[in-house]
């Protein structure tokens, strides 16, 4: 992770292996949520490994609220995978907002982008910023019909919707 | 008692220098406003409240940049900034009644003139947090409903770290929070420019602005292809930096507006950084 939003416009999609029956079987996973983490077709994931910590697990600033923003939107189902004993955050007070990585079904992939969007505008006004010269830090991993693609954009937070829009009709073409 | 339409017309004008009593009056009445738990009326005065100490911090940055006081200036700068967020999140139009997106269009044209500092950056881990409205822990489960930044009976949420792992410190340019500015002994910040700029205004509201844009670096100017590249790296130009963005940088241009047969003035900026006065003294 970067402190300071030294990155050009940037998306990359690469397959991944990764799909929601790997997330399942996680050591992360608390079992207790294992049938609402089943339910959901957004999982937010945490990032392992920090430095030359390789056991850490952890999210970015701000999840918990992020998490709270998604589980209140009725069109999709948002589980976060990881109980609050184990919860915690890497704070890097980076002038760069990085969103937890998703795990998301494809067919809820454009709601997912507008609500991103939509957390995004709030939370540049809230940092007196403007959308053009803030950056935001996302990974997005899709998956339809077994398979998995993983999206990786570093921009500004105005490039994003349109970037995104982009990309959700041609990810699997 | 002074009434809140009165007040609201005293801080929707400009002032040089604000009257304490408006502030103690606000703070008497938003009192109130929580006892009788009128949660839109606290609401709304602690908007109030913080519309008259970004007025107030802007005039004190104000004096202390004509002072020559650039970093404690800096330091409320960065406080306003974050004080506008706050209250951006909170007071809907009613905002654009108060000067208050002047001195945010104000600060944001200062902050480009302020050389270019470095800051030292905080890593840790966060493990444990409180709200500061219901003093409870934050759960992803079955925690409370307080978002940080919302008012809440007059009061601003935000979140209480109580359990930090400290990580490292990283050295950045450009991190959310501009307190921790790195200095080198010996050597102080170029302020030549914000200095220039502070000559030449009168009064805090005076109208100025700054465009940039991309212009070739002084230093490759003037060189030829297999001279050595300015850079530093040992290599001919023409290996080096020729034809690539190293070779420009930001050209800063101020205009102050309002000014009568005003004629363009460079100021040749000589970087970031400076020797302090007692260092120069023992180098003559």
């Amino acid at each position: 992770m970067l402190h300071e939003s030294d990155l050009e416009n940037n998306i990359k999609i690469t397959d991944t292996d990764i799909n929601f029956e790997i997330i399942y079987n996680k050591n992360y996973i608390p079992q207790q949520y294992i049938n609402e983490i089943k339910k959901a077709n957004v999982l937010i994931i945490p990032s392992e490994g920090f430095r030359d910590d390789n056991d850490i697990c952890y999210f970015p600033e701000c999840t918990s609220e992020f998490y709270g923003f998604l589980k209140n939107k009725k069109k999709i189902q948002t589980e976060i995978c990881i109980d609050d004993d184990h919860f915690q955050t890497l704070e890097l007070h980076a002038d760069i907002i990085y969103i937890a990585t998703l795990m998301v079904q494809y067919v809820v992939l454009p709601i997912v982008i507008n609500l991103i969007s939509a957390y995004l505008v709030d939370k540049v006004k809230s940092m007196n910023e403007d959308s053009k010269s803030i950056n935001v830090n996302i990974h997005i991993i899709v998956e339809k019909n077994g398979k998995s693609k993983k999206i990786d954009y570093n921009g500004s937070v105005a490039n994003l919707e349109k970037t995104m829009k982009v990309v959700e009709k041609t990810i699997f073409k | 008692m002074l009434l809140l339409s009165k007040i609201k017309t005293y801080l929707q004008n400009q002032h040089l220098q604000l009257d304490e009593d408006v502030l103690i009056n606000l703070k008497i009445q938003k009192q109130r406003a929580m006892i009788n738990k009128d949660e839109l009326l606290a609401n709304e005065l602690w908007c109030l409240i913080a519309v008259y100490k970004i007025q107030e911090k802007y005039l004190s940055m104000f004096q202390q940049l004509k002072n020559g006081q650039y970093e404690d200036a800096w330091k409320l700068l960065w406080q306003i900034e974050i004080s506008i967020g706050n209250l951006q999140m909170n007071f809907g139009d009613e905002i654009n009644n108060y000067n208050i997106m002047l001195i945010n269009f104000i600060i944001k044209n200062y902050e480009k003139v302020f050389p270019e500092y470095v800051y030292l950056s905080r890593e840790s881990i966060v493990k444990k947090e409180y709200c500061s409205i219901c003093g409870k822990q934050i759960l992803l489960r079955g925690g409370c409903n307080h978002i940080p930044g919302k008012l809440y009976m007059g009061e601003l949420c935000i979140r209480v770290v109580k359990n930090i792992k400290f990580l490292g410190v990283a050295i950045v340019q450009n991190p959310l929070d501009k307190y921790a500015v790195l200095k080198i002994k010996g050597k102080d910040y170029n302020y030549q420019v914000l200095k220039c700029l502070m000559s030449q205004l009168e009064s805090p509201f005076e109208r100025w602005y700054v465009e940039g844009e991309k212009r070739k670096k002084p230093e490759y100017k003037n060189i030829g292809r297999n001279d050595k590249c300015p850079c530093g790296s040992g290599k001919k130009y023409k290996k080096c930096c020729l034809n690539t963005q190293k070779e420009y940088g930001i050209h800063y241009r101020i205009t102050l507006l309002g000014r009568k047969n005003m004629k363009e003035r460079e100021i040749k900026f000589l970087g970031r950084w400076v020797d302090k006065p007692e260092v120069s003294n023992k180098k003559l």
